[in-house]
């Protein structure tokens, strides 16, 4: 016999009436005043104070709405008058299958439609097991669950109450007396990050940038936060960073200057300005700095390896510096991020030109950021020549005493001649733009533990950086060509 | 939002399963939908709304929405990827380079503090690379809650919906308010009966929400937020980066007669993999190398685009053993499971979309681009207007030049007394240069090179160029030579620390040809006492000598052993 449909829903009128008042607020989430401070290495710091009516005595307090990325053993919780007996996170997930497997042992009401008519006959049913298939007992009978693989409702009569629809951290307390009180919870969560972007729109020929920068924060941790303060340090709390070197490129150096910024121990801090809600799956910015007219200009590099010889021109890399210092510079620390570089094309409008990654780089440094090569601008790298030549050195290689039976001894020293390689490089820069430019052109690989490497001549006075490393500032003229010849002796 | 008010019994839609009809842009504290009996509860409603603007005092300042549907006018320029190198072709699928885009929208304010949503932006943008000119901005966000069978789930999860089953015999359909108890994949409802999961019962039963939810919107959203002001029309300007777009640079050279000069014109291929096409757009290409810095820590990731599977609890059947019965049990499972009697998926809109677009081939070869500086880049600028289609390429042309001269150079390199090769290869050698006919950035790319022969247009060799700058040579590899033969032999002369041999080249040709000999260089040995005139050429010793038709030409050389150290 079929329900009517008034009485149908007159039933769920009064059935809703009674869970409205026990789960009104699911729309809306249970958080309090919220907290969140965000690190970089996908670590955030979550304070949530609830206002929670705590009865006298032993109770256990549900907390919804926490990040589902917690991490449970972080959870501290701050209040007046209670002790905390044990916390829980539970994520024994409600499901069909986990209700099903509850159910062992207990009665459901079977409710079958026949697929012809549509009557609907009822029937209470015994779960017996529940292994590959739900096998029931039905009266006398035992059947298994849909085995004729027609259609019928299971109709459970409640949820066991460890079941959950999302993971829920639950915390147990003794109370010494009852009432509404503040209660701060407090834990780490992953899936919050953030990070920064900056725009750099670059004047070439007015040798200035303007910068603006943005904080960008992520949240995949499949939990809003609602109103929350947010407060960013720029730093990986508790890691040690093995992040991007960038020894390769000339023009880096660390300054020493102190930003205007809030700090915590080491590391800055970036407070937002107004209250925000982070929602879940979504990508925030907010700016934080603006910068008109700061100091740039562009450079070019090029670094060859041993050896390294071609036969076609290779292009140098393009090269934009500016400073952090106070100075002509930006005035201030820029946390990690991603630098984009842009410029106006003969129109007016700002094409990009390329972009490159920063660490946190503190006030008065000197940055150096590969933004992309130069179409105009090239080295050719060639060995023009390579032989052995023996210098008219000697190194002793070995001394040892002799001593003869009559008492009499003899020093003797072996000897042998240095061999040198000589390396003829010819390095031909190349400027197709029309206006002169000045190539930072490096050559590597020149400490090999050997050491005792000379050049005996050079086209150009050359620098050396290090042990490994010399350096030439080669001027071109526009539409000309350089050539910076160098010799190098090298014991291998 | 859905605030649990009265037993409001949810109005019957027959139409669609997802009511799409409220606007979108209604003030937050607004929006919530009553059903026909909701009056009675107006009273607890009020006090509820007030509580809750006590609470949370930002919902009382109603924030407007205002959506930006597309732009008025748009700006593309497409960035090869350089990845790819210079013999890799476009993948339409699989585009790796990337775009600059920047559209400008007219926008229309009420004053105060408001939300600008942008729509019809590309599907591939780089939210953290966005820029807004025009208006002051204090807050840019890109939402990536989908709206979609999951999104759907997991939003109302905890909250009342409608389960409306159809009778397969009459066809009939009946209602009944649910309240959804688990998360998606997990489906379980509450119903007036008791719990159940309804994905396992075989009935033909889908979920009615009443509402589509305003966080959760078709496709990833940008938006912005704005302080107080003024009202008004605004100008704006969206500037961004998406990824999914690339072009390069084809080059077709027809030989003159006698193979000493070219016709050389050059095209560019762009490729857009997006599914947003660009109406009229002001289109350029940006040649040379652009570095990107890839960081994927900070990127959000889209909820909602995983489909829906629905668990159900075991369901081995009694029949479920072997062979044909296997069939039986995949046929039930997929019954109960996700396809018929399931709950019924909304469609995916960008699907459909991407279906739709055809891969069209538009060749606009009339008109040249323009080429321009862009720092140590090159900017090429596509004359007049176009679209970018969404999956779709184009090609336009950027370099016609005729009579470019340049030679036909045979070419062979031997290492001490081993050739690299079997045969020597045959090139085509031109200076970059205006006196040459040339004179021009030459963006990286591939070359085809025809040549008259029987009255016909044939392909006489394919290669690929870098990046070559005004005034670089340019060597491009046509092929092996057939007609063209060597014989490298040592000879009977030798010494204590050295061994003579003889290169001997053969013209097969009724024409002279240019022949090249690179001595690859090594500091164990030293080539010394060529018979014939030699020269130093990047690192290399060079012999260049012309081997007249139908004759050959031979050269002498020593190898001295200096590995004596």
């Amino acid at each position: 016999m079929r329900f009517n449909s008034f009485a149908k829903s007159a039933a769920s009128i009064i059935v809703f009436t009674t869970l409205c008042a026990q789960t009104a607020p699911t729309d809306k989430s249970a958080q309090g005043d919220v907290a969140v401070t965000i690190y970089n290495n996908n670590q955030a710091l979550i304070r949530d104070e609830r206002r929670i009516n705590v009865p006298a005595g032993t109770t256990r307090i549900p907390f919804p709405d926490v990040s589902a990325q917690i991490r449970p053993e972080t959870v501290t919780l701050n209040g007046d008058g209670f002790d905390i007996v044990e916390q829980n996170f539970d994520y024994d997930l409600l499901s069909p299958g986990a209700l099903m497997a509850k159910a062992v042992g207990q009665t459901v009401t079977l409710l079958r439609t026949n697929p012809a008519t549509g009557a609907e006959t009822r029937e209470r049913a015994k779960i017996l097991a529940v292994n590959g298939g739900v096998v029931m007992q039905i009266g006398s009978r035992i059947e298994v669950l849909r085995d004729d693989g027609l259609p019928v409702r299971v109709i459970f009569d409640r949820i066991p109450p460890n079941l959950r629809a999302k993971p829920t951290l639950s915390i147990t307390l003794d109370s010494a007396r009852g009432g509404t009180r503040p209660l701060a919870l407090s834990y780490l969560s992953q899936g919050l990050g953030w990070g920064a972007d900056y725009v750099a729109l670059f004047d070439e020929g007015g040798n200035s940038i303007d910068v603006q920068g943005w904080i960008t924060l992520t949240n995949n941790t499949g939990t809003t936060f609602e109103n929350a303060r947010t407060l960013l340090v720029a730093g990986s709390v508790g890691q040690v960073s093995r992040g991007r070197g960038r020894n390769n490129i000339r023009g880096n150096r660390p300054g020493t200057e102190s930003a205007d910024r809030e700090r915590l121990g080491d590391f800055y801090i970036y407070p937002l300005e107004k209250r925000t809600t982070i929602a879940n799956a979504q990508q925030k910015q907010v700016s934080f700095l603006d910068i008109a007219g700061a100091r740039a200009q562009r450079g070019y590099q090029y670094t060859n390896g041993w050896l390294g010889s071609s036969d076609d021109a290779r292009s140098v890399s393009s090269v934009l510096k500016f400073s952090t210092s106070n100075e002509g510079g930006l005035g201030d620390a820029l946390p990690a991020g991603t630098v984009r570089v842009y410029q106006r094309d003969a129109r007016g409008n700002a094409q990009f030109i390329g972009e490159s990654g920063i660490g946190h780089t503190p006030g008065g440094s000197e940055l150096a950021l590969v933004t992309g090569e130069a179409f105009d601008i090239k080295v050719q790298p060639v060995v023009v020549n390579r032989s052995r030549i023996a210098a008219n050195e000697w190194e002793r290689t070995a001394r040892y005493r002799i001593t003869r039976s009559d008492g009499s001894s003899e020093t003797a020293t072996v000897e042998r001649q240095k061999q040198f390689y000589r390396t003829e490089m010819r390095y031909t820069v190349t400027n197709a733009s029309n206006r002169p430019v000045t190539v930072d052109l490096a050559q590597r690989g020149l400490d090999r533990y050997y050491g005792d490497t000379r050049v005996p001549s050079e086209s150009i006075v050359g620098k050396q950086r290090n042990a490994d490393t010399r350096v030439w500032q080669v001027p071109v003229p526009a539409n000309g060509e350089t050539v910076l010849t160098v010799t190098f002796d090298t014991q291998y | 939002m859905a605030l649990c008010l009265s037993p409001v019994r949810v109005e019957r839609s027959r139409d669609t399963a997802l009511h799409l009809h409220q606007p979108l842009d209604f003030a937050r504290g607004e929006r919530c939908d009553w059903g026909v009996n909701g009056q009675k509860s107006l009273s607890r409603l009020r006090l509820l709304a007030m509580t809750m603007l006590l609470l949370f005092p930002a919902l009382a300042a109603a924030q407007s929405v205002v959506t930006s549907n597309g732009p008025d006018a748009v700006e593309v320029s497409i960035y090869r990827d350089n990845s790819r190198g210079d013999y890799g072709e476009l993948d339409l699928s699989y585009l790796q380079g990337f775009a600059l885009i920047s559209e400008t929208r007219t926008v229309s304010l009420p004053s105060g503090p408001a939300t600008i949503r942008f729509e019809g932006v590309a599907s591939g943008i780089d939210p953290a690379s966005a820029l807004v000119t025009g208006i002051g901005i204090e807050e840019k966000n890109q939402d990536a809650r989908l709206l979609s069978q999951r999104g759907l789930l997991d939003h109302f999860t905890g909250q009342r919906v409608t389960l409306r089953r159809t009778d397969p015999a009459t066809g009939e359909t009946t209602e009944e308010s649910a309240t959804i108890r688990s998360g998606s994949d997990r489906l379980i409802v509450q119903t007036a009966a008791g719990f159940e999961a309804v994905a396992c019962t075989g009935l033909n039963q889908t979920l009615v929400f009443d509402r589509a939810p305003e966080e959760l919107s078709a496709k990833p959203t940008l938006s912005v937020e704005v302080g107080d002001q003024p009202g008004g029309e605004y100008t704006l300007t969206l500037t961004y980066l998406a990824q999914n777009f690339d072009w390069q640079a084809n080059y077709v050279a027809e030989f003159n007669e006698d193979a000493s000069a070219i016709d050389l014109l050059g095209w560019m291929t762009m490729a857009s993999g997006d599914a947003t096409s660009f109406v009229n757009a002001n289109t350029n290409a940006i040649a040379g190398t652009v570095f990107r810095d890839q960081d994927y820590a900070n990127t959000v990731f889209a909820e909602g685009l995983a489909p829906v599977r629905y668990q159900c609890w075991p369901m081995a059947t009694t029949g479920a053993f072997q062979g044909y019965n296997y069939a039986r049990r995949r046929y039930s499972l997929r019954e109960e499971g996700v396809a018929r009697g399931a709950l019924a998926a909304p469609p995916a809109p960008m699907m459909m979309e991407a279906v739709a677009a055809d891969q069209v081939i538009m060749v606009t070869g009339s008109k040249i681009a323009e080429q321009e500086e862009l720092g140590d880049l090159k900017l090429y600028r596509i004359p007049f207007p176009t679209t970018v289609a969404a999956n779709s390429q184009k090609q336009v042309a950027f370099l016609k030049k005729s009579r470019v001269s340049g030679e036909i150079i045979y070419q062979l390199q031997v290492e001490e007394r081993y050739v690299r090769s079997s045969q020597p290869s045959r090139l085509f050698r031109m200076q970059n240069e205006a006196k040459d006919g040339l004179g021009e950035p030459l963006p990286s790319g591939q070359f085809a090179f025809f040549q008259q022969a029987l009255g016909l247009r044939q392909l006489v060799g394919e290669d690929s160029m870098s990046d070559k700058a005004v005034g670089e040579e340019i060597e491009l590899t046509l092929g092996g030579a057939d007609n063209v033969t060597f014989t490298l032999d040592a000879t009977e002369k030798y010494g204590a620390d050295w061994n003579s041999y003889e290169l001997t080249i053969r013209n097969a040709n009724p024409e002279s040809i240019a022949f090249e000999t690179e001595f690859l260089r090594d500091p164990d040995y030293s080539y010394r006492k060529f018979s014939r005139r030699t020269f130093e050429r990047d690192g290399k010793t060079v012999w260049h000598t012309i081997v007249p038709a139908n004759d050959e030409v031979t050269l002498r050389y020593r190898v001295y052993d200096e590995d004596d150290g």
